[in-house]
């Protein structure tokens, strides 16, 4: 989804020698970049994958914490180190081992960790800093080309929670809002739905909020072919963290703020799919979930349509398998992140004649994939 | 059963800074001093097995983890300054895999972690016991081997005291006093705020210094304890044991206003038969309860303010008949874990253990060491009652040549899970009920001799690990251990002293490999996370009539702080300096250590403190300063 918003940039293209476990700039033009962490989240690396045949990938790189994600701004990328870390760099393809950036997420009166969690871009000059830990939400400069330049403004989301932390997970632009899911969590436990806050990208002000049917929302997704939000959450965890089955798939009429359960997730004694962990929708007739059973290597990848998802249906091959998240790129490759520690990495799938077709059955990223984004890079004679 | 012991260079060093200080002027004003018994290191053989020994000199042990670190085979892991979380592994294990005993009664909780060292005062102490591979029946081994701590038994003076002033806001006072003939007591404070210095690459911008360039000073790491010490030596010896000790817990982000804490009190009892009896008894409590609170999450994802208690029991016997050591042990352990700010988290679990163990011994030349440990367990919790019988043979043989002794050892054992990692409820952890023990398989061989002014020690060893219990994530990020990895370890000990004209002179390393062999692709053939792979550490001391001084050197490289092998700690490499002498019947010592101010990490965002001094007051200067004894 973050390409789609962010080709302002022109696409680029890059060439330079790859391998599968060095440091090495891989020779691609279209890239996708991996977020991933040890299976004992004592670490965390990046991952650089051709997004055509063979699909080769650099492993490794930037390696840092586990709590990591990736976010795409074009032709370069951002690594958000999270809780404890509260950082952002900045890195170009071609030099994926040394940021061109390392700034902090953090204030100056922060006493707690602010646990970046996500980088929505407006502009190249303008970014929506989400800030899991705090409540207030930063405005960024993400071209900012020394640390005092980068945080430009801050939008107070304080007051959409009791304790004044509304725990910001995920968001997304859609024309000029910005909507933000809020988790609304008591200390770490789901007691209560998720909320979007809108606001207003020309004001930086919160307009809006809309009331979710669902808790923890920990996605948002675009309709691609129509002004719907797609909502993803896995439901929460009570206390001592056992699955609520209070989330699913909800969908969002921003014209009329209001948002209905398109896929639930059942109960406790009846889950079909498990937790809700991830989801992507390719067009206006195909999405896919995650379905999560718990532990181990006990997710299902699901086909639904978001038109009618009454039926999901189970994709072949990829059943009681170990799965982490999900993206699509521009050309409806869907990339499914795998977690089977033994044997983890990206499968790429694509579709035809009615059904899922494998284009790459296992990218080795070495670690468990946790989010997947995607770039354009230069194209420079070496 | 018989024991070689072979003084070292150690003990020969001791011997000569006792000579020195003995020839003090404060010594030939006419002080009456009792008599020193001069024992630095002493590598020594029980049977096959080999046991490092430590007599602790309380003008120089810092602390315990100072005391451990730089013996062949163990590595210490601290988490900051004086009395900060540390734990010792050995032969490349983690802190987890080895038993922590203080006079026989293991000080390890229900709660999951290593035994603390910094729970130990070191002043308590005569002596620590390190069993690598081969642990004699009747003290109880970890999967990797046991550190046996041994509180004093006499005093050197109806009254003795010991005060210490250093950096970073350590201050430190102990006394001893022999109250009857019958009655020891001894009572201590320690406290150090170590808020050393250290570059913060973590902190919020700060336009003054863009580069984050300037040093800051670490924040909540401060620590605390107080603890008191009882011993009725009749008939039968009675000891009690009481500790409250508290630690800051810093915070990578090292934020103004941290609050998170970690109080640990506990109580031991111990009824146990006189030193010498031919068969020894033992009846002991501990009830040690840890109160760990992060009210706004700054160390967790979760606030949480949990109090678990841990009580354990255990009645023991052991005693030697002909050549055979027979041992039988039962153990029972209650965990409870509530979490103040969760009603909902809460953990009852029990476990009655029990043990038994042969060991048998032929004649020499070589003699034959054989052992068999028998043990059963059953935990309750939330209606289950799991049991598990574990056997765990051992066989050794060893022979003397001349001034050398060779000795090989081959043996199986197994460490039952810990209540939290099989029950646990704690912040994204939760328990596996499913879990199994760790297994090992260990062998050794070794050699060592002690020629004219020369001793030198030469082991290799191995381990084979199976069913090792590691952390695993879900989709969600909620943790529990599970058995997954199989590792083999092997390496090399060394050491080497030798005394020379007032010189004392001591070399000793370890060279190890510990790798991952589980089928997990991120870590398959990498070293296991938090293993140095090469250690060094080297002494060298020069006594004058009323001086000596000291130099050391210790080295730790190759260590990972990931299962994945991606972050590499940075070596340690630390200088440390130290003078001893005395005054009279006062024993002082003053010490600069880390002297490259080197803020070491050794847990992967809790620095270590850099350049400091210490200042040690002992009265009386009965004991002499160990080059074991940091630095």
């Amino acid at each position: 989804m973050t390409l789609r918003k962010t080709l302002w940039l022109l696409p680029l293209a890059v060439a330079a020698c790859s391998d599968n476990d060095n440091a090495a700039p891989p020779p691609f033009k279209d890239l996708a970049v991996v977020a991933a962490r040890a299976p004992d989240y004592s670490s965390g690396a990046v991952s650089l994958i051709d997004q055509q045949p063979p699909y080769a990938a650099t492993n490794n790189l930037a390696p840092t914490t586990s709590d990591i994600v990736v976010r795409s701004g074009g032709d370069h990328y951002f690594l958000i180190e999270r809780f404890g870390s509260d950082r952002i760099k900045r890195f170009d393809p071609e030099n994926p081992q040394t940021p061109a950036y390392t700034y902090s997420t953090q204030d100056a009166g922060d006493t707690q960790s602010s646990n970046p969690y996500d980088l929505i871009s407006a502009a190249a000059d303008k970014a929506y800093l989400l800030r899991y830990g705090s409540g207030s939400l930063w405005i960024v400069d993400p071209s900012a080309t020394d640390e005092a330049s980068f945080k430009i403004g801050e939008i107070d989301l304080s007051a959409l929670d009791d304790d004044g932390i509304p725990e910001m997970s995920a968001a997304i632009l859609r024309g000029s809002r910005l909507y933000v899911a809020l988790q609304r969590l008591e200390n770490f436990a789901a007691t209560r739905s998720g909320q979007l806050a809108v606001i207003d990208v020309a004001t930086d002000t919160l307009v809006d909020t809309i009331d979710l049917p669902v808790r923890s929302p920990s996605r948002l997704l675009a309709d691609p072919e129509g002004e719907r939000l797609f909502v993803v959450a896995d439901g929460g965890f009570d206390g001592s963290f056992a699955p609520l089955y209070e989330g699913g798939i909800a969908v969002v009429d921003t014209a009329e703020s209001e948002a209905t359960l398109l896929i639930d997730d059942g109960t406790p004694e009846d889950a079909p799919y498990g937790q809700i962990a991830d989801a992507v929708v390719v067009d206006a007739q195909r999405g896919y979930f995650i379905g999560s059973a718990g532990f181990g290597d006990d997710q299902t990848l699901y086909r639904f349509d978001p038109d009618a998802p009454a039926t999901p249906v189970v994709v072949a091959g990829l059943a009681g398998v170990g799965l982490s998240s999900l993206a699509v790129d521009v050309q409806g490759q869907v990339w499914v992140g795998r977690s089977e520690s033994a044997a983890p990495g990206v499968t790429v799938l694509g579709f035809a004649a009615g059904a899922e077709t494998v284009l790459a059955p296992l990218v080795d990223t070495v670690l468990t994939p946790i989010n997947i984004d995607f770039v354009t890079v230069a194209e420079v004679a070496r | 059963m018989p024991v070689i012991d072979r003084p070292s260079s150690i003990g020969s060093c001791c011997a000569a800074v006792l000579a020195l200080l003995a020839s003090a002027p404060g010594c030939a004003a006419g002080t009456e001093l009792s008599p020193v018994i001069v024992d630095g290191e002493r590598a020594s053989l029980d049977g096959s097995g080999a046991t490092i020994r430590v007599d602790v000199d309380p003008l120089s042990a810092i602390d315990l983890a100072e005391l451990l670190a730089g013996l062949p085979g163990v590595q210490v892991r601290s988490a900051g300054g004086l009395g900060s979380y540390s734990e010792a592994g050995l032969r490349g294990s983690n802190g987890r895999q080895v038993r922590v005993l203080l006079d026989g009664l293991p000080l390890d909780t229900g709660g999951g972690e290593a035994s603390s060292l910094s729970l130990v005062s070191p002043l308590l102490l005569s002596s620590v016991e390190v069993h690598k591979g081969r642990v004699p029946v009747g003290i109880g081994s970890g999967l990797a081997g046991t550190i046996n701590l041994r509180s004093r038994t006499t005093l050197p003076a109806p009254l003795a005291a010991q005060a210490r002033l250093g950096s970073f806001g350590e201050r430190q006072v102990h006394a001893a006093a022999q109250l009857a003939d019958p009655v020891q007591f001894a009572a201590g404070t320690r406290e150090a705020d170590n808020d050393f210095t250290y570059r913060n690459t973590f902190g919020a911008f700060d336009p003054a210094d863009p580069e984050r360039n300037r040093h800051e000073h670490r924040r909540n790491a401060g620590t605390r304890q107080h603890y008191a010490w009882l011993r009725y030596a009749g008939p039968m010896q009675l000891t009690a044991h009481a500790v409250d000790d508290t630690q800051e817990l810093p915070t990578r982000l090292n934020a103004e206003g941290t609050a998170a804490r970690l109080q640990t009190q506990s109580l031991a009892l111990a009824l146990s038969s006189p030193p010498g009896a031919d068969w020894r008894t033992s009846l002991s409590h501990r009830h040690t309860r840890e109160r760990f609170r992060d009210p706004v999450s700054e160390l967790g994802l979760q606030a949480q303010d949990t109090r678990d208690d841990t009580r354990r029991s255990a009645l023991s016997v052991n005693g030697t008949v002909g050549r055979l050591d027979a041992a039988a042990r039962i153990e029972h352990e209650d965990y409870r874990s509530r979490d103040a700010l969760d009603g909902g988290a809460a953990i009852d679990a029990e476990r009655l253990a029990a043990e038994t163990g042969l060991q048998w011994q032929s004649a020499t030349p070589w003699q034959l060491d054989a052992s068999l440990q028998l043990g059963w367990s059953r935990d309750r919790h939330d209606g289950d009652r799991p049991a598990h019988w574990r056997i765990e043979p051992a066989v050794g043989l060893s022979r003397r040549f001349d001034a050398c002794r060779i000795a090989a050892n081959l043996g199986h054992r197994e460490r039952l899970p810990t209540f939290f990692e099989r029950y646990g409820d704690r912040g994204l952890f939760k328990g596996n009920p499913e879990l199994s023990p760790e297994r090992a398989a260990y062998a050794d061989l070794g050699t060592r001799c002690l020629l004219a002014n020369v001793d030198m020690e030469l082991t290799a060893f191995g381990q084979d690990l199976h069913d090792a219990i590691s952390p695993t994530y879900n989709g969600q990020g909620i943790g529990r251990s599970v058995n997954t990895e199989r590792a083999l370890i092997y390496g090399i000990e060394f050491g080497a002293g030798r005394s020379w004209n007032g010189w004392d002179w001591h070399l000793g390393g370890t060279w190890q490999q510990t790798e991952d062999r589980s089928a997990v692709r991120a870590s398959r053939g990498k070293q296991l996370p938090g293993r140095y792979e090469q250690q060094l550490d080297t002494r060298l001391s020069y006594g004058w009539p009323t001086l000596r001084l000291q130099y050391a050197f210790r080295y730790e490289a190759g260590q990972y702080y990931d299962s994945a092998n991606l972050l590499e700690a940075e070596p340690l490499r630390r200088h440390d300096l130290a003078a001893f002498g005395s005054v009279g019947a006062l024993g002082w010592t003053l010490q600069w250590l880390n002297l490259r101010d080197d803020n070491a990490e050794q847990f992967n965002g809790f620095p270590t403190p850099g350049r400091r001094w210490l200042l040690s007051l002992t009265w009386p200067a009965t004991a002499v300063s160990s080059p074991r004894s940091s630095p």
